[in-house]
């Protein structure tokens, strides 16, 4: 047989031997880092503010909202800056505990992580993230997407008070950042997929790193339904406990 | 003059929205809103009102109210305050007299002034309506405010005069020692100055309060709620207070609230009110439930809130309904209808047998 063709046959018996040792070199504690390290570049910090402009396009009416965003680990607060009628409008987070805090209210309303935010966005979508924290990576392959050679994490959350059950991330293992997610409900239907583009760059102990952009939220059921949340204004601060007190906020 | 005086001052007031920020008056945070209501008020005939005569509630109003809320934050001070500005036209029909009245109302129903002593160390002082705790219906714990909900559907609630030092320990504990200095425009003949030690938790998925309040001359009380996120679509909550006046006293209430798919809530609360039959003219029984559907998208859209009020005692009830509209990013349309069953005897008919409001508000 000529040595070519030897080589090619080969070559071809190992590929689906090579498909599945593709979880070799990325064993499990490698990829936990890079779910973590994919957390950074979406506020798993301690210390950040950025604001949040949401448009919302559902049933052909567009709805746009801007927040500006308070995070400290796994303690987030939103605050509601326009339109002119729902500025001034609070949302807390202090891990799964939630309050709703609006001006004219006589006091804060505790919330659940389902309630929505607006359009596809839910309450969890404009804090930072902690999948390394909140998941378990039940599986991990590897995908190319747009070109893009990715880690994807079949995530499974640890508690039930988390804002989704299941996820399915890729990572990009170039740039170390979450490029698409795909969300489902607990009987696992898929209800909505997101992309992330990472534009900005912040500094984060002594490193430079990517920071997410922009959030693209599509909706499975109807497909029209897309909600942008585009992220600017991306700064480090140094943050008391005390901004998320509830007592202190409503004033 | 009086008037011309009282009408001046929002005039003067809108100027320095506009052109406080042309004036670099960093830290001003300003709003301003402008409603107007027209009310109807179906009365009661009952013995704790006979005739209208002494609550003497209007059967229909139009209120115009101006709403500015001032705060100004400059490096360790903050200073919040809302005036409001009440214009009203009135009906009233007392023991088969009609009447009718205008009339105009300037007051600060609330202020706050508060100092940052440390970063996590806080004093101030105020007019505030204060209020906390995870309970619609009620706030058994809260040992200042009997009253939880507004009444009206634009008007806020009156402040009581408060002296607050803040303690924040860390994300998860903090204390205040509260101080109710005055009963502010309450008309509560019986007011007691009442001290109030707050000690809060919050951790991963709960939350809890303890509050332990004296009145200059009233007994020790002993307040405390709790809540937990047991889901992403379960909240469950409990609240309750305990006083030793001619023997132990107390009210308990119980809840939960399931969050649907949509983003719509259900909420189900129990309260038990052993001070009732008489002490508080919100509770004049002891057994109630509550039954809340929410439709709010918090951020826009339609919001709809559905209430209903039982009490299991006397078979009594409240049917509440809001629905509000926003009309692009500066107006909201608001409704509201109640009607009490039961008859003036019931535990909700004292006063009226029904209310229906419309709303339309401004906001700049």
């Amino acid at each position: 047989m000529n040595p070519l063709k030897i080589i090619a046959l080969t070559l071809l018996l190992l590929l689906p031997v090579t498909a599945v040792k593709a979880q070799g070199p990325m064993n499990l504690e490698k990829a936990t880092a890079l779910l973590a390290e994919s957390d950074l570049s979406r506020g798993n910090s301690s210390g950040l503010e950025w604001d949040i402009d949401i448009e919302s396009q559902t049933e052909g009416n567009t709805e746009a909202n801007r927040l500006t965003v308070l995070v400290k680990d796994t303690n987030c607060l939103a605050v509601y800056q326009s339109p002119a009628n729902i500025k001034g409008r609070k949302l807390l987070m202090k891990d799964r505990n939630m309050w709703f805090i609006k001006p004219g209210l006589s006091k804060p309303v505790p919330i659940s992580p389902r309630q929505k935010l607006l359009g596809g966005a839910s309450n969890g979508d404009i804090a930072s993230t902690n999948y390394a924290g909140d998941y378990t990576i039940e599986n991990f392959t590897e995908e190319v997407l747009d070109k893009d050679p990715c880690i994807v994490f079949d995530l499974k959350a640890k508690t039930k008070n988390l804002t989704y059950d299941r996820i399915r991330y890729w990572v990009s293992q170039r740039t170390k950042t979450g490029l698409k997610a795909e969300f489902f409900t607990l009987s696992g239907k898929l209800f909505k997929t997101a992309v992330f583009k990472y534009d900005h760059k912040i500094s984060l102990d002594g490193q430079e790193r990517p920071f997410v952009s922009k959030m693209t939220i599509t909706g499975a059921v109807v497909e029209t339904e897309k909600t942008v949340m585009a992220y600017s204004h991306i700064r480090l601060r140094d943050i008391s406990a005390s901004a998320f007190n509830l007592d202190l906020l409503v004033k | 003059m009086i008037f011309a005086i009282k009408a001046l001052v929002p005039a003067i007031l809108f100027l320095v929205f506009l052109t406080a920020p042309a004036l670099g008056m960093e830290g001003l945070d300003l709003g301003f809103k402008a409603t107007a209501l027209a009310g109807i008020n179906g009365l009661a005939e009952s013995d704790l009102n006979p005739g209208n005569g002494l609550a003497r509630l209007p059967d229909k109003e139009s209120l115009l109210l101006l709403k500015p809320d001032l705060s100004l934050v400059r490096e360790d001070w903050l200073v919040s305050v809302k005036p409001r500005f009440e214009l009203s036209l009135k009906h009233y029909e007392i023991r088969g007299v009609s009447d009718e009245n205008t009339d105009s109302k300037a007051d600060i129903p609330e202020f706050m002034v508060r100092r940052s002593l440390t970063e996590n160390l806080f004093l101030s002082y105020g007019r505030e309506n204060l209020q906390w705790g995870p309970s619609f219906l009620y706030s058994p714990s809260n040992p200042f405010f009997s009253d939880n909900e507004k009444k009206s559907l634009v008007q806020d609630l009156e402040g009581k005069g408060l002296l607050k030092l803040v303690m924040v320990h860390d994300e998860a504990f903090a204390a205040s020692l509260i101080y109710n200095t005055d009963k502010g425009a309450f008309n509560e003949s019986d007011f007691e100055k009442t001290l109030a030690l707050k000690l809060d938790y919050s951790g991963d998925t709960g939350y809890g309060s303890l509050i332990l309040s004296q009145r200059d001359h009233g007994p020790e009380r002993l307040g405390a709620f709790a809540g937990a996120t047991l889901t992403d679509a379960v909240l469950v909550y409990g609240e309750g207070s305990l006083q030793n006046e001619d023997g132990l006293s107390g009210s308990l209430l119980f809840g939960a609230t399931y969050t649907l798919e949509s983003g719509d809530s259900l909420c189900l609360e129990y309260l038990y009110y052993e001070q009732g039959q008489g002490r508080n003219p919100d509770f004049l029984r002891e057994n109630y439930l509550l039954v809340q559907f929410l439709k709010d998208d918090l951020m826009g859209g339609m919001d709809l809130d559905s209430r209903a009020t039982l009490c299991l005692d006397d078979g009594s009830s409240r049917l509440y309904s809001s629905l509000s509209r926003e009309l692009g990013g500066h107006m909201e349309l608001k409704t509201a209808g109640m009607i009490n069953t039961g008859g003036a005897h019931g535990a909700f008919g004292a006063y009226l047998d029904y209310q229906i409001q419309v709303a339309l508000e401004y906001t700049y």
